[in-house]
């Protein structure tokens, strides 16, 4: 089934064209990744896909509806983001920080159920960090901080994930988990968009792929056949090369 | 501190601060007689002491102090900064500008609470028209042009202190200061507080959004421009009230909310009424102590929210640092 579908869209940052007419449709048990040099466009995709900006032309569908005229509490039920980055001016727990995520659940004047304190409880264990519900978010390192969002992403529990550069400040292990955690989620039958800086991860973790060219050019599809040697090349302005072997294909620079 | 336990004790607190407020001043009344005289089985002296002087007094002192720690909280979320307090966006400055013109014109009391309410709204009508430009409408346009104008005010409030002569400038410092003498009508204030507390409680937990960034609000469902809108219009109406009655009394709308979040009232859900008690008790003993410290004279109330506040701030802080 559909989650979410681009119909011509146009999308700008003042007078630079980022994408032109993309026309792309996110299927349940996708993940995709994009891909694109700095400034191509994608984390403004990724916003506008969340019904964060307004296109310059052209709709994004969620579940066949016009997301623009969607209320906001409606469009976060259904779609999370990770954003590049979290601000925390005022002091807060990891407990509370998570359970934030239930807020487009909530009505304005019920608390959080029996239930809500649950999906909260399993969405710390799944970032592995349980046992730091007290603990102040200044007190994190970056890598903590990021899967405390993760986490609140997660206690959102929407239908379609959307990351921003999710390995931002993870060490490997977290990297790796990450992606086996997108895996599982995606065979639940909910999808996923990842911003992503590395090819390899790409066609690793990914099914299929949006590649960015920068003014306003584009080109999706599965993988293991869009991502190739000469399109990389082209899409980073920098001489890639594939290197297969032991049924593992990796590109390096 | 639990929710509960915090807003039991504040509550504590704040009726314990009521009745010494109606007990000192003066002439000090024995606690069995004022409690005495609010079951309305009093002697006439005490009644009169009560009702017509002090517990109006206190119950503008109470209202005031609630009115600028709520105000404080939401100016903080509005502009996503922890050192956002009530005045910065010079909404007290207009209604300073205009009390003051009103003393040196020498009009009659009532007629100076009108020009000080008439400031509070022109000077937020200017910082949200002017801040509203193009269309575009960001906490920091926002922040930026109640500064500059909240400096602009200042600069008219040094001229109108410039000109006086030298007999009104005493009312004009006091007023500038803070002080509750003049506030015997709290019914204004306390209906905008009760207004206020049931129009932002709902919203709380989109505050706690909020204070994490526009961002964080919007992808978790937060339409975040009327919700700034709602904050803004609550807020400014809050503290021209506040102002209108007590001056510009300082200190409490920045430190309470912060001296709450030390104690651990994060969630604006408790954050909000804590902040209301707690400011209200803060500044119904400060203003007591003001009546009482030098009696029969009195003090400004704003010089001793700030050396009541400064201290217990201070020693909060450090307290949360070692843990």
């Amino acid at each position: 089934m559909t989650l979410l579908e681009t119909q011509r869209l146009d999308l700008a940052v003042g007078d630079r064209t980022l994408c032109n007419g993309l026309d792309w449709s996110i299927q349940q048990g996708e993940r995709w990744a994009i891909l694109g040099t700095n400034g191509a466009g994608k984390t403004t995709l990724l916003h506008t896909l969340a019904g964060l900006r307004t296109p310059l032309r052209g709709h994004v569908m969620l579940k066949g509806e016009p997301l623009a005229q969607l209320p906001r509490r409606t469009v976060a039920q259904l779609i999370g983001l990770l954003p590049q980055d979290s601000i925390d001016p005022f002091p807060a727990t990891v407990w509370e920080t998570v359970l934030m995520g239930r807020h487009p659940h909530l009505n304005p004047w019920s608390g959080e159920s029996d239930s809500d304190i649950q999906i909260a409880r399993d969405a710390i264990a799944r970032c592995g960090l349980t046992g730091w519900e007290e603990r102040a978010i200044a007190t994190l390192s970056g890598g903590e901080r990021r899967r405390v969002a993760l986490a609140t992403l997660l206690a959102q529990d929407p239908a379609l994930f959307l990351l921003d550069e999710p390995t931002n400040h993870l060490d490997l292990r977290h990297q790796a988990e990450l992606f086996t955690l997108m895996k599982s989620l995606s065979e639940e039958g909910r999808g996923a968009v990842m911003v992503l800086h590395d090819p390899n991860q790409a066609l690793r973790h990914a099914t299929h792929a949006l590649l960015l060219y920068g003014e306003g050019r584009w080109e999706t599809g599965e993988c293991n056949s869009l991502l190739t040697e000469e399109r990389l090349t082209r899409l980073y302005d920098h001489p890639l090369q594939r290197i297969s072997g032991n049924g593992q294909t990796v590109f390096i620079t | 501190m639990r929710p509960l336990p915090m807003l039991i004790l504040l509550t504590v607190i704040a009726l314990a601060a009521l009745l010494s407020a109606l007990a000192f001043g003066s002439l000090n009344l024995e606690l069995g007689a004022v409690l005495k005289s609010l079951a309305g089985r009093g002697d006439p002296l005490t009644d009169c002491v009560l009702f017509d002087l002090r517990l109006p007094r206190a119950l503008a002192a109470f209202a005031v102090g609630a009115l600028l720690a709520l105000a404080g909280v939401q100016m903080q979320v509005l502009l996503g900064n922890p050192l956002a307090e009530p005045y910065v966006l010079g909404v007290s400055g207009g209604a300073a500008v205009g009390a003051l013109l009103a003393i040196l014109l020498g009009v009659a009391p009532w007629l100076q609470s009108s020009a000080a309410l008439l400031g509070a709204f022109g000077s937020m009508a200017l910082v949200f028209g002017l801040a509203r430009g193009s269309g575009v409408w960001s906490p920091t346009r926002l922040l930026l042009t109640g500064v500059v104008l909240a400096t602009g005010w200042g600069a008219l409030i040094s001229f109108l202190l410039a000109v006086a002569p030298e007999t009104q400038i005493r009312g004009m410092i006091f007023w500038l200061m803070g002080d509750l003498a003049s506030a015997d009508h709290p019914w204004p204030a306390l209906l905008v507080l009760v207004a206020a507390l049931l129009l932002t409680l709902p919203l709380a937990r989109s505050l706690n959004l909020l204070a994490r960034g526009e961002l964080q609000a919007s992808v978790l469902g937060v339409d975040v421009a009327p919700l700034r809108f709602k904050l803004f219009l609550i807020a400014s109406l809050m503290i021209a009230t506040a102002v209108t009655v007590g001056g510009s009394i300082a200190f409490i709308g920045l430190v309470v909310p912060h001296l709450l979040r030390l104690l651990g009232a994060r969630d604006h859900r408790l954050l909000l009424p804590a902040s209301a008690l707690c400011g209200g008790a803060l500044l119904l003993i400060a203003d007591t102590l003001a009546r009482t410290l030098i009696a029969p004279q009195q003090l400004p109330v704003g010089v001793l929210t700030a050396l009541l506040g400064v201290p217990l701030f201070l020693l909060l802080l450090q307290r949360s640092e070692r843990s």
